[in-house]
């Protein structure tokens, strides 16, 4: 039961940070290696909101998006004009760059030695202690997502949105600032990746800069590729199939020492096999040719 | 006699090659103007420039009286000028109604509104403007077609809607009756002319002699860059040295 | 003191100039964004190790061998790959995470086969020559060597060849390319293997020095990427300038702060270099690219 709830968790916070890069993506049409990246600072910034600040774990949720969003801002506003492969260089090099400071400004972050004791969440009286009470928390905040999802993705500025990725000049020639859509979707993508962030912090309890890395960023692209981007139903299939993958695996008896090379192998197999026979994924909307 | 759109000696070259040659022109408001001209002879780009996706070498462009020689594609978009495409560019995997919901720029589109906005009676409002204008160009029973499963005449037809809900001032039509059939072609040019009546000033390119005869208060001949003659139709048609010129380097219907 | 951390930028921008120049061909060539070139880098390193180590052939084997595995094994690449892709006319993004999936393909097979510890290819190549305040080992001698041999030997390939101007014909999409009378699909394949070799030199001429691990690829590959676009992609004396800036540059962020620091600054290089050449640092007008 508790290894039940324990993967429910991690696929509530996982399915935040495919949607959360199903923004830039699927809509904006630029493929980004930094996801990894704002999902550590939102973690390490609730973390020392909290543990430093003794901020009550919802307000510290609330100024770690805001400051994982500007921090986007700042990052994506002139990098959206570089070309395709040269945007997702880009991306990777502030991933990087994100990663070795989280690991090396020892006086902030600890570096590799990690901060451990982290409260749960609290609210009113009742912490989130168990399992299940956790659960209730990330599940309900993953469905609030979603659903927020669902209202922008078939408002106003979801179709603006669907027409730049859809054709750029045109939406330019109606009057669409078409930079400002996408750094919109990216401030958005990096909040709602702070918010994946906390979770997984004050879920796990301990964080340390490896949870943050650049195979992370590959892992959270690849949900949006296997699963598809461009709508809701992409995400959540791929962050279901990439999650499950592995316990499938752990149930066929494969022994742990093979298993995490294995599950990369497969992964990476699928993901060949997709973008060459079916681009938009499994349940996506949006092909990136 | 308002000067809507005017051009001093405007120059954009590529790879040392002068696409536009110190070009000046004057657009009437109010009026419909058609620019001739053989291939290469740099209409489009003369487009493109007043649209603002080139900028010019050098020499200024003026709308409305105010220099947008600088200004982002976009804001030149919204101030006014609207811009249909040769090769059409509706939003394809978008239904008809969907094309001329997204041109509204009226802040609706703000991210935050999604959430919190209350949005039903806006969102009313907005389709009804909608509508009006796909009826105006006959497509209204299709609204809830993608853009993609329209003929190409139908397309055309789109995409003057689209420069009519987005209120636009001065429309830049890239060809209006080319690839389409005889009956379409009445269909649009009567469109255009109704959209004169409307108040728009339109420049139009087109190779079709007999539409632009049929449609233009002002011809523009344009050749290597410049505008090498302009007048009324008749006056530049029966110019024995520009259709010389025009017929003996293109071959042109 | 400086002279020294010096030398070493000369040392390590000779290796990365190296997998630089493999990395060249192949995009300048075919505008592929080969990243799984690393993984390249890493299997013909542990191929060497196979030969070299576990099996105790000679040097004079192993080295072929492993130089001709690895360029059989990016040749491979190409026709399961990216040939595939190129025939649908697949966009970049596609073909970039398909160059990334590979990579993680190849990589965690390989860790499958050998294990994650570091392997050292060599005991006895680490013998050193010290003049003028200075230290170098004979390993890292054979590194400088082998790529002006290697510069070389591109340069005149590049310039003097039928098959070399078709690579910049073909990357240029020109119509010169048609006039050299040459198939597309065969150069691509040949510069794919050139490339490939290449990757292999660098990577047994690191791993005799530091070990290799099936994680080397990823750092080589990108100081290589970062190589080619700081020195500029249409020529191959850019590349080899770009990646002794990046070399010297890094060995002197060492000398001055830290080996920690070191990723920040090469990174920071690549991003400030991208965003100039796209148009400037500043940039408040926007280009619509698409016409």
């Amino acid at each position: 039961m508790n290894y039940l709830l324990h993967i429910l968790i991690m696929i509530s916070i996982y399915a935040i940070l495919s949607i959360s890069l199903n923004l830039p993506v699927g809509y904006a049409g630029l493929l980004s290696l930094a996801q990894a990246a704002f999902y550590g600072i939102g973690a390490y910034a609730v973390t020392l909101f909290m543990m430093q600040a003794g901020i009550n774990f919802f307000a510290a949720v609330v100024l770690s998006v805001i400051l994982s969003a500007i921090l986007s801002v700042f990052v994506s506003y002139p990098s959206i004009r570089l070309k395709g492969d040269y945007f997702i260089l880009a991306s990777l090099a502030f991933q990087i760059i994100v990663f070795t400071i989280l690991y090396n400004w020892i006086d902030l972050t600890r570096g590799p030695y990690g901060i451990p004791g982290i409260p749960r969440p609290e609210l009113f009286g009742i912490v989130f202690d168990s399992l299940p009470k956790f659960f209730a928390l990330s599940g309900t905040i993953a469905i609030g997502i979603l659903l927020v999802a669902k209202k922008f993705y078939s408002s106003p500025f979801g179709l603006v949105l669907k027409a730049i990725r859809e054709d750029e000049l045109s939406a330019i020639s109606i009057g669409k600032n078409v930079r400002k859509f996408k750094v919109l979707a990216f401030a958005i993508s990096g909040g709602l990746a702070a918010i994946s962030g906390a979770l997984y912090a004050s879920y796990v309890t301990y964080i340390d800069p490896t949870s943050f890395t650049l195979d992370e960023s590959i892992f959270i692209l690849s949900i949006v590729m296997v699963g598809g981007s461009g709508n809701l139903r992409g995400p959540v299939t791929g962050t279901l199939l990439m999650i499950l993958l592995p316990e499938g695996l752990r149930f066929l008896g494969i022994p742990d020492s093979v298993a995490p090379n294995l599950r990369q192998i497969i992964y990476a197999l699928v993901l060949i096999l997709l973008m060459r026979f079916r681009p938009q994924g499994m349940a996506g909307e949006y092909r990136l040719d | 006699m308002t000067e809507i759109l005017k051009l001093e000696n405007v120059s954009r070259s590529f790879d040392g090659l002068k696409a536009i040659d110190g070009l000046d022109m004057n657009i009437e408001a109010g009026k419909i103007s058609a620019i001739i001209g053989p291939n290469g002879a740099g209409k489009t780009t003369l487009f493109n420039l007043i649209c603002g996706y080139l900028y010019p070498d050098s020499g200024r462009i003026i709308y409305k009286d105010k220099d947008i020689t600088m200004l982002n594609p976009w804001e030149r978009a919204s101030s006014g000028i609207g811009r249909h495409f040769q090769d059409i560019r509706v939003f394809k995997k978008l239904t008809l109604l969907e094309n001329l919901l997204v041109t509204f720029n009226d802040g609706s589109e703000n991210p935050f509104k999604a959430i919190f906005g209350r949005k039903s009676r806006r969102e009313m409002d907005k389709i009804k403007i909608a509508m009006k204008w796909l009826d105006f160009v006959g497509l209204a029973d299709m609204k809830k077609s993608l853009a993609e499963n329209l003929s190409w005449g139908q397309q055309k037809l789109l995409s003057l809607a689209r420069l009519l809900c987005g209120d636009f001032d001065l429309l830049l039509i890239d060809e209006p009756v080319s690839g389409v059939n005889p009956d379409m072609v009445k269909v649009i040019l009567k469109k255009i002319r109704e959209l004169k009546e409307l108040g728009k000033t339109i420049i139009a390119v087109e190779h079709d002699m007999t539409a632009v005869k049929e449609i233009s208060d002002r011809v523009y001949f344009m050749d290597s860059g410049r505008i090498v003659a302009s007048g009324l139709p008749d006056d530049i048609f029966s110019n024995h040295e520009i259709m010389e010129s025009y017929m003996g380097l293109d071959n042109v219907a | 003191m400086i002279v020294q951390f010096i030398v070493n930028g000369i040392v390590s921008g000779s290796l990365i100039a190296v997998m630089a120049i493999g990395f060249w061909f192949i995009y300048r060539t075919t505008n592929i964004f080969h990243i799984a070139h690393g993984a390249v880098y890493t299997a013909s390193g542990y191929i060497f190790y196979s030969l070299y180590v576990s099996k105790g052939y000679s040097l004079l084997l192993s080295l072929p061998a492993s130089l001709i595995s690895g360029a059989v094994l990016g040749l491979a690449i190409y026709f399961t790959v990216y040939r595939p892709l190129e025939k649908k006319n697949a966009s970049t993004g596609i073909k970039f995470i398909s160059s990334l999936a590979t990579y993680i393909l190849i990589v965690n097979v390989i860790a499958l086969i050998y294990g994650n510890e570091t392997k050292i290819l060599s005991e006895g190549l680490s013998a050193s020559i010290s003049f003028w305040d200075i230290i170098l080992t004979k390993i890292q001698i054979y590194q400088v060597i082998s790529f002006l041999v290697l510069l070389v030997l591109s340069y005149l390939f590049v310039k003097g060849t039928k098959a070399g101007r078709a690579i910049r014909a073909i990357g240029d999409n020109s119509r010169l390319f048609k006039a050299l009378g040459l198939n597309e699909r065969w150069v691509k394949g040949m510069v794919f293997c050139i490339g490939s070799a290449i990757a292999g030199l660098a990577s047994i001429l690191t791993g005799l020095d530091v070990g290799i691990d099936p994680h080397i690829g990823m750092f080589a590959i990108l100081n290589a990427v970062v190589a080619v676009i700081i020195g500029g992609i249409k020529r191959l004396e850019g590349v080899a300038l770009g990646a002794f800036l990046i070399g010297i540059l890094q060995n002197l962020v060492i000398w001055q702060f830290s080996a920690r620091w070191e990723s920040v600054v090469t990174f920071l290089v690549l991003v400030v270099v991208l965003l100039y050449k796209s148009g400037g640092l500043f940039v408040v007008k926007t280009r619509v690219e698409e016409l």
